[in-house]
């Protein structure tokens, strides 16, 4: 069945978060799109919802040494280290050329010390009319804390949440961390702190041994899991999330193909991040939107809105 | 980079043959019509058989290309290209590109020559290809006469090619660099590709006496300049391979972090 064969009656794929109306539920993650406006148009803008910014940091990185990407059994490590140019030359230089565009800017922000975290939020707020959502990255190490990431516990969320409020009056996401030791509990943190929504999740860590060399592939030796091989592990901790918060939780982790967006949609995202995938493949969003209209078609289903929770299992 | 009709492309693979050492020339058919392409150029290849697993494209700098065709030249190094060269002739391909802002540009009036090592020759003879007119000199470095084939099928294509190898068993004995310090006066610029040892010879030799323009390897995940997992540490900080580059002017790349 061709999209024409259907025309009269696609069905509605525009979704809501929080007060923050997007055209698709498929939204391209942090750390896979250039900050390039070429880029932020036709045809790699079909079908797509948001596109999250790289991760920002208050002041430029230079991101890590040695090794930065290594392929895995369906699936990809990275240790890029927050390569970014930092928030200030982002909101004069790039942010404006991708504003343009007329694709929502998800603005993530790494979240390092409390205090450049504000002095980041500030900064933004200049700029607030070009930003559809900031997008706390709490995976980041903890400074004020002993290295520890702020997303592992419930606490360190509760405090990035109790400054980040105060300041940043926009959308205000969440991208927890898988590593957490209580997903659930730090989701509820967040909620309770004010955030808007939630992202679940993030990489998982993992690590690569060169056999010929007989060390760690990367510098820094843990490096972040992504790809298709790490589905099953969120849409798990989706599940879990979603049957713990009240706020909308959007999925993120290894989606590949609409059925991954179904999945994700049916155990509860009001949205889903597709990263990896697109380093496979540039235009997939497209085609994944197309796939997912002829079986919203098929199905007899109106709206994403319908789909949403319907597929948990007992629990609902 | 253009990409206003987009860079994802598909092709299919018309013509594979095994030059030896591991290493196969590969020529794919467009189903549309490609933009120029510039030397040192490249796209990111895989088989459209790869769903999941292998995950990511592989680079590969091109060799030749048309408006509806481009020829590469692959060495086996690990799983992804040892599936690549298995593919059959009419595999459908996915073919990212063509991809990089860095290429190979002559100056008029500068004599020019060209040193290659190894498979890092694939660039270099698309830049013949280009500018054969002000290229003096080029020499291809290899190993030993495993590289027979690879040499013979690089000499078709240029004219008065010089090979050399390590050991002698092929062409002059000798590395690159030396055997081009041997060949040449004062020469303004040289073009290089290949192994990382053989590019910081090449920098020892003629550094700071000729603008050494280097096309350079890295792991990819895009190929677009978004994921940064391609960066190489210059002087003017870290800059992506694929968007900066591949073709960087090596005083300012810092040799020794190279990978």
């Amino acid at each position: 069945m061709s999209l024409s064969d259907v025309s009269k009656s696609l069905p509605d794929l525009s979704i809501s978060i929080g007060g923050l109306t997007l055209p698709s539920p498929l939204i391209i993650a942090s750390g896979l799109w250039p900050h390039d406006a070429s880029f932020w148009q036709e045809p790699y803008s079909a079908g797509v919802g948001a596109i999250c910014s790289k991760g920002l940091t208050r002041r430029p990185r230079t991101g890590n040494s040695g090794i930065r990407i290594w392929e895995t059994p369906s699936g990809v490590l990275n240790s890029i280290g927050l390569q970014n140019r930092g928030v200030e030359v982002f909101v004069k230089e790039e942010l404006p050329h991708l504003a343009k565009s007329g694709i929502p800017v998800i603005v993530n922000l790494a979240v390092e010390s409390l205090e450049e975290t504000i002095e980041s939020l500030v900064l933004l707020k200049s700029v607030v009319k070009d930003i559809a959502a900031v997008e706390l990255n709490v995976s980041c190490p903890n400074v004020d804390c002993g290295g520890m990431a702020w997303g592992m516990s419930a606490d360190g969320v509760s405090s990035v949440l109790g400054v980040a409020r105060k300041v940043w009056e926009g959308e205000l996401w969440v991208k927890l961390t898988p590593q957490a030791f209580d997903l659930p509990a730090v989701g509820r943190a967040a909620e309770d702190g004010g955030a808007d929504a939630l992202v679940v999740s993030n990489t998982w860590l993992g690590m690569a041994i060169d056999v010929e060399t007989k060390k760690p592939v990367f510098d820094r030796i843990f490096a972040g899991l992504s790809g298709p091989a790490v589905f099953p592990l969120a849409l798990r901790c989706l599940y879990e999330v979603a049957g713990s918060v009240s706020i909308p939780v959007i999925g993120c982790g290894g989606v590949c193909s609409d059925e991954d967006v179904l999945a994700m949609l049916l155990v509860g995202a009001a949205a889903v991040e597709i990263g990896s995938m697109l380093m496979h493949d540039l235009k997939c969003i497209s085609n994944i939107h197309e796939s997912l209209t002829k079986r919203m078609v098929l199905w007899g289903v109106g709206s994403v809105a319908d789909i949403i929770g319907k597929g948990r299992g007992d629990r609902f | 980079m253009q990409c206003s009709r987009g860079l994802e492309r598909e092709g299919f693979l018309i013509d594979k043959a095994f030059l030896g050492g591991g290493v196969y020339s590969l020529r794919f058919e467009t189903q549309e019509l490609l933009p120029a392409i510039l030397p040192g150029q490249f796209f990111m290849v895989g088989p459209h058989r790869w769903k999941s697993d292998p995950f990511l494209l592989r680079p590969f700098a091109v060799v030749d290309g048309s408006e509806n065709g481009v020829e590469f030249l692959m060495k086996v190094v690990g799983r992804g290209t040892k599936d690549i060269v298995s593919c059959e002739r009419g595999t459908s391909f996915r073919l990212r590109g063509p991809l990089g802002n860095g290429v190979f540009t002559a100056t008029r009036g500068r004599s020019l020559a060209l040193v290659a090592g190894g498979i890092g020759v694939a660039p270099l003879l698309c830049a013949w290809k280009f500018h054969s007119d002000v290229i003096s000199s080029f020499v291809f470095g290899v190993s030993n006469r495993d590289w027979a084939g690879v040499a013979d099928w690089a000499s078709s294509k240029v004219s008065g090619l010089t090979v050399a190898s390590d050991d002698g068993s092929l062409g002059c004995k000798g590395t690159a660099p030396d055997v081009l310090k041997k060949e040449g006066d004062f020469i303004d610029e040289i073009w290089a590709c290949g192994p990382v040892p053989m590019l910081k010879a090449v920098y020892e030799t003629f550094g700071g006496k000729s603008l050494i323009m280097a096309s350079l390897e890295s792991r990819m995940g895009c190929g677009i300049g978004g994921c940064h997992s391609c960066t190489v540490k210059t002087q003017r900080g870290m800059l992506k391979v694929c968007h900066d580059g591949p073709v960087f002017d090596l005083s300012e790349v810092f040799l020794d972090e190279l990978i």
